[in-house]
C-alpha cells in the first residue's frame, strides 16, 4: 500500500482539490470570487477591470486593460503548466467568431453531430421545429428510452446558441421519464429542422448598450395533458429584441386562471 | 453557461479582448488534505 501525496486522475476528490488549489492561487492575486457564480473571478484596480472565468481546466480571460490581462497570464504561467490558446475560438463546443459587427457564437459542429447521430444527414428539411403541441401520454412506449433521452439531452445543450428551438426542446423534455413513439417523431422533426441551418447561431452586436430587458408571455391552459397554463420568460442584456440571451419556460401550477 | 454567455456579450459590446487558456494535466495539481491509500498497479517497480 502507498499513501498518496498528490491527487491523481480517477480519484473522486480530484476535481474539488484542483478547484480549491486554483481558487487559492487566484485569490492570492487579489481577485474577488463572485458569489453568484463561484467560477467567476473579478479584479478591480482603479479603472482597470480583469475578469477570469474557469470551467474545469478551460480558462477565459477578458477585461478592459490588456496589460493587466498579460500580467495575469504570466502569473498563471508561474503557477501552473498552461497552454495559451490566444483569442477565444472554441469554448465547451461553442464556436466563437469575431468581426467588427460583434461576436458570433454557434454550435455548428455539435448540431451536425446530432444530425449525423440520428442518421438524418440525407433527410428532408422542415421549416419549423414543432407543430402545435399535441403531445400527450399516449402512444407506444419506446423500447429503449435512452436513445430519446440522449437526443433530448443533446438538444438541450444546443439551445445555448439556438433559442429558436428552446420551446420545442422544453416540450420534449417533459417526456424524458417515459418517452413514447410520437415523442420520438417530434424530436426527430427538430433534428430535421436543424438540418436546414446547422450553423445558425447568435450575433452579439458590438454597438449595443448594456440594458437588461425582460419579456414574458403565457398560454392559458395550453397543455393538453394537464390543462395547466404555460408561462415563458426571457431576459436579454440588450435594449432591443434582436437576440435572446436566456430563455426560461416553465409550467405554472395554475389550473384555474382568473380572467 | 449563463455566465459564459453574459461574459461574451459584454466583451462584444465593450470591445474587450477575449483570451483562452488551457491548463494541462489540471487534475494533477491538487493537493490532498486527507489520507488516501492505494495499492500500486501490478508491474510497477520502485
Amino acid at each position: 500500500m502507498c499513501r498518496l501525496h498528490k491527487s491523481l486522475y480517477g480519484l473522486k476528490q480530484v476535481s474539488r482539490q484542483w478547484f480549491s488549489k486554483f481558487t487559492k492561487v487566484v485569490l492570492a492575486a487579489v481577485f474577488l470570487q463572485s458569489k453568484a457564480d463561484y467560477s467567476l473571478f473579478i479584479k478591480r484596480d482603479g479603472i482597470s477591470l480583469t475578469i477570469l472565468l474557469i470551467y474545469v481546466d478551460d480558462i477565459l480571460i477578458t477585461g478592459n486593460n490588456i496589460e493587466s490581462i498579460k500580467g495575469l497570464k504570466q502569473f498563471l504561467h508561474t503557477r501552473f503548466r498552461i497552454k495559451d490558446l490566444g483569442d477565444l475560438k472554441l469554448f465547451l463546443s461553442i464556436e466563437i467568431a469575431r468581426s467588427k459587427k460583434g461576436i458570433y457564437i454557434s454550435q455548428r459542429k455539435y448540431a451536425l453531430e446530432i444530425i449525423k447521430d440520428s442518421g438524418y444527414l440525407g433527410a428532408k428539411l422542415v421549416e419549423f421545429p414543432m407543430e402545435e403541441c399535441r403531445l400527450s401520454n399516449t402512444g407506444e412506449l419506446l423500447k429503449d428510452p435512452c436513445i430519446y433521452q440522449r437526443l433530448v439531452g443533446q438538444l438541450i445543450y444546443l439551445t445555448i446558441t439556438r433559442p429558436d428551438i428552446t420551446y420545442s426542446v422544453h416540450i420534449l423534455s417533459r417526456f424524458m421519464h417515459e418517452p413514447r413513439q410520437p415523442h420520438m417523431v417530434a424530436a426527430l422533426r427538430v433534428v430535421r429542422y436543424l438540418k436546414s441551418a446547422p450553423g445558425q447561431g447568435l450575433l452579439l452586436h458590438s454597438n449595443n448598450s448594456l440594458h437588461l430587458s425582460a419579456f414574458c408571455d403565457s398560454d392559458w391552459a395550453g397543455c393538453p395533458v394537464t390543462r395547466r397554463s404555460t408561462t415563458g420568460l426571457l431576459c436579454i442584456p440588450w435594449k432591443f429584441f434582436n437576440f435572446m440571451e436566456k430563455q426560461k419556460a416553465k409550467d405554472s401550477f395554475l389550473i384555474k386562471c382568473g380572467s | 453557461m449563463v455566465t459564459v454567455h453574459c461574459l461574451i456579450a459584454i466583451a462584444a459590446s465593450l470591445n474587450w479582448p477575449l483570451h483562452q487558456l488551457d491548463v494541462s494535466n489540471a487534475f494533477l495539481n491538487g493537493d490532498l488534505l486527507e489520507e488516501i491509500y492505494m495499492s500500486p498497479p501490478s508491474g510497477l517497480r520502485r
